[in-house]
């Protein structure tokens, strides 16, 4: 065969220009340390790559989301610690209250501390977050949560709202929980109201605003004041047996206007009720009461009943037993914010491994190998090299230089 | 002696000639497509002396080019694949770059655009995340941009190329048609005595041609090469050539089209060229460019389809419904957009382009069959075997003893029908159950029934009718014998249930029964028998779609269609559309395969539906679709106030704080907030049509643990309640409450199908409520910091909505990312190929024709010695000649 003498010089030119992309591409990659510079360098390792850059992406959001269910759950938990301090101290004065013989000076400074306690409590409840939202109203947290209306009752202004913060793919959190739950919706055995009910009756009687003055034994039944013949005595029926009297409440004689007692009611008829003239008595129970109600009452019973021992005793144990009720509840939401923490803490720590193993594979797809990458580098300046020398010897060697 | 000097000088001359074109090959060594030449030396004709022939001397005949014209031709091949390959590879290599850096474009801002949702979710009160989440958004609007720019750029550039090459085209086919001109009449190319240095440049000039375009070459026997391009169109005749040009696309004026002009008419040859320049960027522009413009745009799409969808069910931070968050992709003008009428169209037919829905896949698929309105008895329709397919699989008909229970149109009863269904549920992948037959029959006015005036399933119902729960006790009481059970509501409306689904038929006298049930007096006087069919339900056990099909599903109740919808999902290729007088086709123009026909302009792709605009399109007439195309482009955030951001949900729903029992309520879906009832027949309820309340506010009370009643409270209370007393189990997890089937219509007169109430929410209790137990549900006003919708929209960044549900926006994104890389691997391994190809040819080109330095040399030396002895020769005869005088002259 032969070689042109073009041939010659056009092959050394594309064997340095091949050498020279060759070392171009492989400093371009020890310079930025990647191994894929451009997708085609390695296509599936650069899907894979971005595939785990975006896992990594996610599993750090994760994270961070784990930090502000964190931060959110510990200020809450803070919360509901100073809540429950607040509310033990407040029984500590109940039961103080409900004690000893106490002068009116003593009362008095049980009241103003108690009204102190309860201004705290609120204030507790209606604390607001860093960003000056309430934090115990669920998704209405623009609305303080506690709000005493124009008629003295205590209302819930928020929602049963949990945000749920996702903290992986297939699990979130519920961050703060409502004062609904803490506050407010706390199982209470209080009787807080009486209804009687008057039949057509023929007499002039009237019946009075019924109290309690000790524990009612069953809530669920309803009573009834019927007059006797002649109207000068009257029995008393649990509605449920109208054919036989309570034990102990027959015939009783009737004066008007005074209180009768039974069953932990105490009501009075005035007036002049004729034969079988009847007033019925049930109770009002809600299954729930609020903790600052139940503060309020027991403020109120300490300030309005103290001379009556049996009835401030009884106000005062419902009392004790509507603030263990609220104890509870804070402690169960405790617990579970405990749990949530908990929770929390280990698929932290899962996350986070997930997290390096998506991290090393994104480097085993990515990052580059040095030492194969600088072996490479100085293979391929040593093949230019030697493609050059040779050129320089075989370009020199020509019949011309014999010509003379 | 006068031979010899003859002789001499004809060695001398032909040395000097071989000298000369020594001289000429060392000269062009360098000359591109220079051929080496030779003399051909030959001896001249011998004189005749005496009996023997002396020879003459030599001569040069000729000046020969050493080539080989196999050669030439495959290097014209070699060259114009290297050149298509090269260009290719070139824009290729653009786009990979495009997509280059994993932590800048598109992909990345998929990520960050779901992370600041994210941090919007943690605290979605926060104006400042809000903003930030819009602005990010914002970034992902202008990545998508940027990338259809870019490529749109490479759309120019290419346009610029052609114009380039193609006048570049028409510049070499006019040399190569004048060379052809002068080498007319030069037909032997073997010969001597052609003119070498003319052959030599046109051989030059269709090398270069074949860089720019593939061609095909034919020598006549004028001596003439003629040159074709493409698909056998000629460029080069003779000595006449054909002129290239560029015209805009007939469908897109983005793009140039080659094309030859011929006088007037122009023909278009873009799809038939292969090779060369234009080979490379016509491929790259068809194969590459829009299929990553595409699945860009595929990604847009659903990603702003997707959003919309969910972000439209949320409510705003001043409590309204969320808007389109992102651009509707199926507003009026993108739907035009997509459509491409070619120019050359007889009609003026304009096509609008819509995105279908896209929904994740669902997990648990149901149909109920439509009830249908009381018919006279033994008058059921029956079907034939064939009439009623379900997934394909034909239904058997009903044989006697499918439903022992029903006393008139047992066949047709939805208990025969469950039955016969379930004997090939198997095939189906269906389970089908007959549902609670429900007969509302109206106020109940008090009067007497006796034998004969009024029968429920044959059995006469004798009462006093004293009361309208007089009237109930005597049915019921007969219950075991009927199979259906009478309820009164607190005006003495009654309703029939027969719960095993069973017919139910009512037979009157006409007389009795008028004066006494709103229902009966508004039908007829006269003596009626007639039955009703219970609702067929039929519930998908894999999870798959069901198709119904056949005949008649219509006499079952059924529609013939696929529930849900079959939508498959967008495609990245292009669709053409063609009407041929008759049917409309529509093909994907990667594979021309074909998707849908139809008579009349409306049909269904891949993910997409088309219709007809405006105008009116005539047989001929043709388009392009591009549903996804401009989808990068189109991509732009409508919502620039963060306040905006739709991440509450708009149904508050909340327990009594005096509650005794352990229930639990929550809203655990919002499913249609556009304030209409769905349109399927027989649903309604719109809770969404006025803004900031829900209509109606909802009140669910327990009227017993197990027993609640549903109530509309839009009048305050009492309510009115929806539909009838519904079950409570406290044993599940959770008890759905909506949709409520079988509300009774009770908008008198005349009987009215119950209906299903579905207010485009669903709410979920739990738990273990008491009797008493209230629960509102009401319009979600004031909640600032309700993230629910929130976690929806994040949901969708995992959901699997792109390429038949098959991959996610960011896994999408990585497969065009990988598509694009192995498209220019193997690019780069095709143009490697090539240029071995074209190294080893030009080596055999340049075995044969180039010249070598030291062959040059030694000839040199060899034609100097041959003309210093034609000297001596010469010398010698003078040399001869004078011994010769000096004989004579001494």
């Amino acid at each position: 065969m032969r070689i042109s003498t073009v041939d010659l010089f056009q092959r050394a030119i594309s064997n340095f220009n091949e050498q020279q992309v060759n070392l171009f591409n492989i400093q371009d990659k020890i310079a930025t340390g990647k191994k894929i510079t451009k997708p085609s360098d390695d296509p599936i390792g650069a899907s894979k790559a971005l595939n785990n850059r975006s896992q990594k992406n996610v599993l750090t959001q994760f994270i961070d989301n784990m930090q502000t269910v964190s931060s959110q759950l510990e200020y809450e938990d803070t919360n509901l610690e100073t809540s429950s301090n607040i509310i033990q101290r407040i029984r500590e004065l109940t039961v103080y209250a409900g004690n000893g013989v106490l002068n009116s000076s003593d009362k008095k400074a049980i009241i103003v501390e108690m009204q102190e306690r309860l201004a705290e409590l609120i204030s507790v409840a209606n604390s607001t977050d860093a960003s000056g939202e309430y934090m115990f109203s669920g998704f209405k947290s623009n609305n303080p949560p506690v709000w005493l209306d124009r008629n003295g009752q205590y209302q819930y202004q928020g929602d049963e709202g949990h945000r749920e913060i996702m903290v992986s793919q297939m699990s979130s959190i519920f961050a703060v929980d409502n004062a609904k739950d803490i506050f407010f919706k706390i199982p209470s055995n209080t009787v807080d109201g009486l209804s009687t009910i008057v039949n057509t009756n023929t007499g002039t009687g009237v019946i009075s605003t019924p109290i309690i003055y000790a524990p009612i034994p069953d809530v669920n039944k309803s009573y009834s004041i019927i007059f006797n013949p002649g109207a000068t005595t009257f029995n008393i029926y649990d509605n449920a047996d109208l054919a036989q009297p309570l034990p102990g409440f027959q015939n009783l004689p009737y004066t008007s206007g005074e209180e009768i007692d039974f069953m932990g009611v105490r009501v009075a008829i005035s007036g002049i009720p004729n034969a079988s003239d009847t007033f019925g008595i049930s109770f009002k129970q809600p299954s729930t009461q609020d903790i600052f109600t139940t503060v309020t009452n027991i403020i109120q019973s300490i300030q309005k009943i103290g001379d009556d021992p049996v009835r401030l005793s009884y106000e005062i144990g419902v009392g004790l037993s509507n603030l263990d009720a609220a104890q509870d509840a804070i402690l169960q939401t405790r617990s579970s914010v405990g749990a949530r923490l908990n929770a929390l803490d280990s698929n932290k720590n899962y996350q986070e491994n997930l997290k390096i193993l998506a991290e090393k594979n994104l480097s085993l797809e990515e990052d580059l190998d040095y030492d194969s990458a600088i072996t490479q580098l100085s293979q391929y300046s040593l093949a230019l090299q030697a493609a050059q020398q040779s050129f320089v010897k075989i370009q020199t060697l020509s019949i011309f230089n014999f010509i003379r | 002696m006068s031979n010899m000097l003859n002789i001499g000088t004809s060695g001398l001359v032909t040395a000097q000639n071989a000298l000369d074109t020594v001289a000429n090959n060392i000269a062009n060594v360098n000359t591109p497509g220079y051929s080496r030449q030779r003399i051909v030396q030959e001896t001249l004709p011998e004189t005749v002396s005496g009996p023997s022939f002396v020879g003459a001397g030599a001569t040069a005949s000729g000046i020969k080019r050493l080539v080989d014209s196999f050669i030439a031709q495959s290097l014209q091949n070699a060259s114009a694949n290297l050149y298509q390959a090269e260009n290719y590879l070139e824009i290729l290599q653009q786009v990979d770059n495009l997509l280059a850096d994993p932590t800048l474009g598109v992909g990345e801002d998929i990520n960050q655009f779901f992370n600041a949702l994210h941090d919007v979710n943690n605290d979605p009160s926060s104006i400042v995340a809000r903003q930030v989440f819009v602005s990010q958004a914002q970034r992902l609007e202008n990545s998508f941009e940027a990338s259809y720019q870019q490529i749109e750029s490479i759309f120019q550039s290419i346009n610029s190329e052609l114009i380039d090459t193609v006048q570049q085209i028409n510049r070499f086919s006019q040399e190569i048609a004048n060379l052809n001109f002068q080498l007319m009449g030069f037909q032997d190319v073997s010969a001597g005595n052609m003119p070498n240095e003319l052959l030599d440049k046109r051989e030059n000039l269709l090398q270069n041609l074949s860089q720019l375009i593939g061609i095909a070459t034919v020598s006549d026997n004028s001596g003439a090469i003629n040159v074709f391009v493409g698909k056998g169109q000629p460029l080069v005749l003779g000595n006449q050539k054909v002129t290239l040009g560029t015209q805009i696309n007939p469908y897109d004026a983005k793009i140039l089209d080659v094309v030859v002009t011929n006088g007037l008419s122009s023909q278009n040859i873009s799809q038939g060229i292969t090779g060369g320049r234009l080979g490379g960027v016509i491929t790259a522009r068809e194969k590459v460019l829009p299929y990553v413009e595409n699945a860009l745009g595929r990604i847009a799409i659903t990603l702003s389809t997707t959003f919309n969808q969910q972000h439209q069910k949320g409510i705003s931070l001043n409590g309204e419904l969320g808007k389109q968050f992102f651009r509707d992709p199926n507003d009026i003008a993108t739907m035009l957009a997509r459509s491409f009428s070619n120019i050359y169209n007889s009609g003026n037919g304009v096509l609008s382009v819509a995105i279908e829905p896209i929904e994740p896949p669902s997990d648990f698929l149901s149909v109920t069959s439509e009830i249908t309105s009381m018919i006279p008895a033994n008058t059921m329709p029956t079907y034939a075997s064939g009439t009623f397919n379900i997934n394909g699989v034909n239904i058997p008909v009903t044989k006697i003893g499918d439903d022992t229970v029903s006393t008139s149109d047992a066949l047709g009863s939805a208990i025969a029908i469950s039955t016969a269904i379930n004997s090939v549920g198997v095939a189906l992948s269906v389970k089908a159950s007959a549902q609670e037959n429900v007969i509302y029959l109206g106020t109940f006015t008090p009067g007497t029934f006796g034998a004969g005036n009024f029968a429920i399933n044959g059995v006469d119902i004798i009462t006093t009718g004293a009361t309208a729960d007089t009237l109930v006790h005597d049915i019921n009481v007969l219950s075991n014998q009927t199979g259906v059970i009478a309820i009164n509501d607190a005006t003495s409306n009654i309703t029939l249930i027969a719960s095993d689904g069973r017919n139910i038929q009512l037979t009157t006298d006409g007389n009795a029964t008028v004066a006494h049930f709103a229902y009966f007096a508004t039908n007829t006087t006269v003596a009626l028998d007639q039955v009703q069919r219970a609702p067929i339900e039929l519930i998908s056990t894999h999870g798959q779609t069901i198709t119904m099909s056949g005949g008649s599903p219509a006499l079952l109740g059924f529609t013939a269609k696929s529930y849900p919808p079959l939508y498959t999902s967008l495609q990245t290729t292009d669709y053409e559309l063609t009407f041929d007088g008759s049917v409309y086709s529509l093909r994907r123009t990667v594979d021309m395969s074909l998707v849908a026909q139809s008579s009349i302009p409306n049909l269904t792709g891949d993910g997409f539906t088309l219709q007809l605009a405006s105008g009116k399109i005539f047989a001929g007439d043709s388009f392009i679709i591009r549903p996804t195309n401009r989808g990068a482009t189109d991509f732009t955030v409508q919502i620039s106030d963060p306040t905006m951001l739709a991440l509450g949900s708009p149904v508050e729903s909340n327990a009594d704080l005096y509650n005794k029992g352990t229930g639990k309520i929550l809203v655990s879906k919002i499913t249609n907030t556009s304030g209409e009832p769905i349109s399927t027949p027989n649903v309604y309820g719109n809770a969404f049509s006025k803004p900031g309340v829900l209509t109606p506010p909802i009140q669910i009370v327990f009227v017993s643990a197990t027993v609640y009643q549903v109530l509309d409270v839009s009048a305050g209370l009492p309510g009115k309640q929806i539909g009838p007393d519904q079950k409570y189990d406290p044993a599940l997890s959770f008890n759905e409450v909506f949709p409520i089937t079988s509300v009774v219509n009770n908008t008198l007169p005349g009987p009215h199908l119950n209906y299903t109430y579905d207010p485009g929410y669903r709410i979920q209790l739990q738990g273990e409520p008491q009797a008493g137990d209230i629960f509102n549900i009401a319009y979600n006003n004031d909640a600032i910091s309700d993230n629910r919708n929130a976690t929806l929209l994040i949901d969708l960044q995992f959901g699997k909505f792109v390429e038949n549900n098959s991959a996610s926006f960011q896994e999408s994104f990585a497969q065009l990312v990988g598509n694009i890389g192995s498209q220019s691997v193997q690019a780069q391994i095709n143009n490697n190929v090539n240029q071995s190809t074209m190294l080893a040819i030009t080596t055999r080109r340049n075995e044969v024709s180039g010249v070598n330095l030291d062959e040059e040399a030694t000839n040199l030396l060899q034609y100097e010695q041959a003309y210093q002895a034609a000297a001596q020769i010469i010398v010698i005869a003078r040399t001869m000649f004078d011994t010769l005088l000096h004989a004579l002259g001494a």
